[in-house]
């Protein structure tokens, strides 16, 4: 049997039967979830290239799939990030329906689960670069709907990773026929400036975010946090995928010091932008920005120990961003709006959403106990002694956070025309948010007994995590 | 046959930059489909002298798929709101054609000055390919309307994949970059008659 085929196939079938169920919104949400979730743990358990008996038969998972001439393969890496990457999509349509996201949000979000998998895939993986667009057209697909009618951004988003895609297909040119080495210094930086550009877009640092900024105002909150998480893991996994496989990507002093520097950046960037925004789905996507720069700072450490921060923070902002984004939608269904003048006040009438948005917030800006609490105070305490500037980028960071939560928190609990609203509750939503809520503790508080795990996920970077 | 079409590679440069040209300044929707329909033939015809007639004529296939569901969907539209074939630009035409003949004689700069070389690659090939990736540049730049922005980006791409067939000239890649052409057609169609509002898009204030 072929893994990979099974892969691809089941997110298809599993879409199909989402988009067959499109009118029952919860139902096509759970069953992708559910099949989301089971195609991670089979990618993450299943044993590869390895024969047993299974009743009569005797079964052996394959790892390749050819397809016109070319590979899919499922190596240790690649197993790990495609199980992360199914399981995260089972978190996030687990919410879809209670969001209020499109229709078609299930099924799609799946195809492009399949595609992105198919990207991981790939051998050689220039072509990747393709898939890579192709995926950008499902996300067109996905953030364009006709309540929501964001052009703009969609043409924005295509155009970047078009240039995306241009920029990685020429770096994988050059390094797969003309052949960079550590004596080759001027074809290696051109090499890594593309994939530079290639890997900004995918993880929207700044510049190439221009589409999030049109997106967080033209289309469904939820859907763009989904579209932008999923970018970035998407990102950090190609990264890490590239440093594995490229020495003299990964013994240039320059490469893990340019990382760390683009984090930096994107946590100034980022933190900066929230303090003057109007609308929550924009503070959500610049906050995002902000902790992928965490995320970058951890990987620019250049070694296996921040490399696993990486990984541990990078599982542990998503049941926060999930909080924050679900509770707020459910509050815009009955308010109308994200905008602090609509949300003004609401606390009075809709004290259990405020209270689950405030929440989420502080679990993505990590407040004590929250679960992406300790992963960001490792990093500090390994900073401490060395990197002045990340220790401070990481305090700057912490209070300009603060400084939002406190003033969104005191606009909702103000008065305003958001307090004369009648509450809907809505049991489904209200489960929801507390099991998400427990998430966000649970790893806080006991980070011991989950985030080792994400650790494993990178176990197959032998390159970089020699053991 | 196809020595001859090689002997010959200034006239699909010529069209190219002809076709682009028609794509800029055109208002009517059908006549820049037709113009990129054109031009989708003069890039088969530059790829002709490097890859084999089989794998070239994907490309022209393809092409004309994208062309006839750009036409489709203009129909349909057409169809919804009748009279409304037009392309509205946020500027004149006076000043597009301007832009577009700066633009052209920028590409025609880059390639002279050598400052981007591909050895092996027929001149003339590389001419069309800047000519194009700088066409849809512009295209991007100053359209507002999701048709214009489209036909720009598929421009670009075709630009940019004149190249890097040259390149990597392997089945694969042929068959990823057509998947690229069809489903950019397709989200482009999409987002101009399934979603509210396209007809709107770039027209000036009143």
């Amino acid at each position: 049997m072929n893994v990979p085929l099974i892969l691809l196939v089941g997110a298809i079938v599993t879409a199909g039967f989402a988009f067959l169920l499109r009118a029952k919104a919860h139902h096509a949400a759970w069953i992708g979830a559910g099949g989301a979730f089971l195609l991670g743990v089979f990618a993450l358990a299943v044993p590869l290239e390895a024969a047993f008996d299974f009743a009569v038969l005797q079964v052996r998972f394959n790892n390749t799939f050819q397809v016109l001439g070319r590979a899919l393969l499922l190596d240790e890496p690649a197993r790990g990030f495609i199980g992360f990457l199914f399981i995260l999509t089972a978190v996030l349509l687990t919410s879809s329906a209670y969001a209020d996201a499109n229709r078609f949000f299930p099924s799609l979000v799946l195809l492009l689960t399949g595609v992105c998998s198919a990207a991981m895939m790939m051998k050689p993986f220039l072509y990747a670069a393709i898939l890579m667009e192709l995926a950008a057209m499902l996300a067109v697909l996905i953030l364009v709907a006709p309540e929501y009618p964001a052009r703009r951004a969609a043409m924005r988003l295509l155009f970047v990773f078009s240039l995306a895609m241009m920029a990685i297909l020429l770096a994988g040119w050059l390094l797969g026929v003309v052949g960079v080495t550590g004596a080759t210094p001027e074809i290696a930086r051109w090499t890594a400036a593309l994939l530079a550009v290639g890997f900004a877009v995918l993880m929207a640092v700044p510049p190439f975010h221009y589409w999030l900024s049109v997106a967080a105002d033209e289309s469904h909150p939820y859907v763009v946090v989904t579209l932008l998480l999923f970018m970035q893991t998407l990102g950090v996994f190609f990264l890490l995928r590239f440093l594995d496989t490229y020495e003299w990507l990964r013994t240039q002093p320059s490469t893990f010091e340019g990382i760390r520097l683009a984090g930096v950046a994107m946590v100034w960037f980022g933190s900066l932008m929230m303090l003057g925004q109007r609308r929550m789905t924009r503070v959500i996507a610049y906050a995002m920005i902000a902790d992928l720069g965490i995320i970058l700072m951890a990987a620019g450490m250049g070694d296996a120990s921040g490399l696993e921060l990486m990984m541990q923070l990078n599982a542990a902002r998503v049941p926060g961003i999930v909080l924050w984004t679900t509770s707020l939608t459910v509050l815009m269904r009955i308010v109308g709006d994200d905008t602090v003048e609509q949300l003004q006040g609401v606390a009075h009438s809709h004290p259990l959403r405020v209270t689950f948005i405030v929440l989420g917030m502080a679990a993505v800006f990590s407040v004590p106990f929250a679960a992406s609490f300790p992963g960001r105070w490792m990093l500090l305490d390994v900073m401490a002694g060395s990197d002045g500037l990340g220790v401070l980028t990481m305090l700057a960071g912490w209070m300009m956070s603060s400084i939002v939560l406190v003033r969104w928190y005191l606009a909702m609990r103000g008065k305003g025309e958001g307090g004369d609203v009648q509450e809907q509750v809505r049991e489904g939503s209200f489960i929801l948010n507390i099991l998400q809520l427990a998430l966000v503790l649970g790893l806080g508080l006991f980070p011991q007994a989950v985030l080792p795990w994400m650790e494993t996920i990178i176990d197959g970077l032998s390159n970089l995590l020699p053991s | 046959m196809t020595v001859f079409l090689e002997r010959l590679l200034i006239i699909p440069v010529l069209g190219v930059m002809l076709a682009g040209g028609i794509i800029m300044v055109a208002s009517r929707r059908v006549v820049r489909i037709g113009a990129l329909a054109c031009q989708y033939v003069f890039v088969t015809w530059l790829t002709l002298s490097f890859l084999p007639l089989s794998f070239a004529s994907i490309r022209l296939l393809t092409g004309l798929i994208t062309a006839a569901m750009l036409y489709l969907s203009s129909h349909t539209m057409d169809e919804q709101q009748p009279g409304q074939d037009r392309v509205e630009s946020m500027t004149g035409r006076g000043f597009r054609t301007i832009a577009y003949g700066v633009v052209i004689v920028a590409g025609y700069g880059v390639f002279s000055s050598r400052w981007f070389v591909v050895s092996g690659l027929e001149d003339m090939v590389l001419l069309g390919a800047i000519f194009l990736v700088a066409s849809g540049l512009l295209q991007i730049g100053i359209s507002k309307q999701t048709f214009a922005i489209g036909v720009g980006l598929i421009t670009l791409l075709s630009g940019f994949e004149l190249l890097y067939t040259f390149l990597e000239p392997s089945r694969a890649m042929l068959a990823l970059q057509a998947a690229v052409h069809l489903a950019l057609a397709l989200v482009i169609s999409y987002l101009d008659v399934l979603i509210p509002g396209s007809r709107e898009e770039g027209k000036p204030a009143e």
